[in-house]
């Protein structure tokens, strides 16, 4: 088995229990925004984001989602991202291995 | 009684106020200027404050005993611009500059009319991608007291 299977099966074996669990979700993948809904797993990170180092900084969220490659293989700028209703939108790529890809999300 | 840098920050305000789609200029920003900067929501979408950045000896030798050259920067900043953020951008300083334009009067007696001096981009936020910022900074000769 390669590395890149193992690693695949084994985010794969984890995103199953941790879906079960309520700690990942479940959302809707639209390539560009406008393909075809496909489900997928996904793990969604929230933190807090400061727009300028100045007196008025703008408060905001720094999202980052972590997508499976064996289910999303070409994760894209402008993809989008359903989950509960709320859509994210790709922005920019922060990390990505053989199996999981992770981006900021606006 | 008013200090002389409140005083010129009020006129400032007075100038950027007039920003308004209404009165031909590209943005709101003049609905949402303040004088006492704040952390704010992204839902504000938009803001704009002026403030005292420094004090300085007066740069001309006839004004040291009677003038400050003070440093006002102008941080001017809009949200929703995800795919035209440059245009954005630009609109927004170009406001700001001309909100001063023909605006003489409404700085008081022994306050020089603030002179451009710079415009600098708020360096872009992960995650915040719609929103772009400038420093926009001028400078003027005011009443020491």
């Amino acid at each position: 088995m390669s590395q890149r299977a193992f690693l695949q099966d084994l985010d794969s074996r984890i995103m199953t229990r941790m879906q079960a669990a309520g700690m990942a979700d479940v959302p809707s993948y639209r390539a560009g925004g406008t393909g075809a809904p496909q489900k997928c797993g996904a793990y969604v990170d929230d933190a807090a984001a400061f727009f300028g180092d100045d007196a008025q900084p703008v408060a905001g969220a720094r999202v980052v989602i972590s997508l499976m490659l064996f289910e999303v293989p070409t994760p894209a700028r402008n993809d989008t991202v359903t989950i509960d209703g709320t859509v994210y939108t790709l922005d920019a790529l922060v990390t990505q291995d053989q199996s999981i890809s992770r981006w900021v999300v606006s | 009684m008013s200090t002389p840098a409140w005083t010129l920050l009020t006129a400032f305000q007075t100038c950027l106020a007039r920003i308004k789609v209404a009165d031909g200029y590209h943005t709101d920003a003049g609905l949402h200027v303040t004088l006492e900067p704040r952390q704010i929501p992204q839902s504000d979408g938009l803001c704009i404050v002026p403030i005292i950045e420094s004090r300085a000896r007066a740069t001309d030798a006839a004004l040291t005993r009677s003038k400050r050259l003070v440093t006002v920067v102008v941080i001017a900043k809009v949200g929703n611009a995800r795919s035209d953020a440059q245009e954005r951008l630009q609109e927004l300083i170009d406001d700001v500059e001309r909100a001063f334009e023909q605006r003489q009067p409404d700085f008081p007696a022994g306050y020089q009319f603030p002179t451009f001096v710079e415009a600098t981009p708020v360096e872009a936020a992960e995650g915040m991608a719609a929103w772009v910022g400038a420093q926009i900074r001028f400078t003027s000769h005011i009443p020491i007291r």
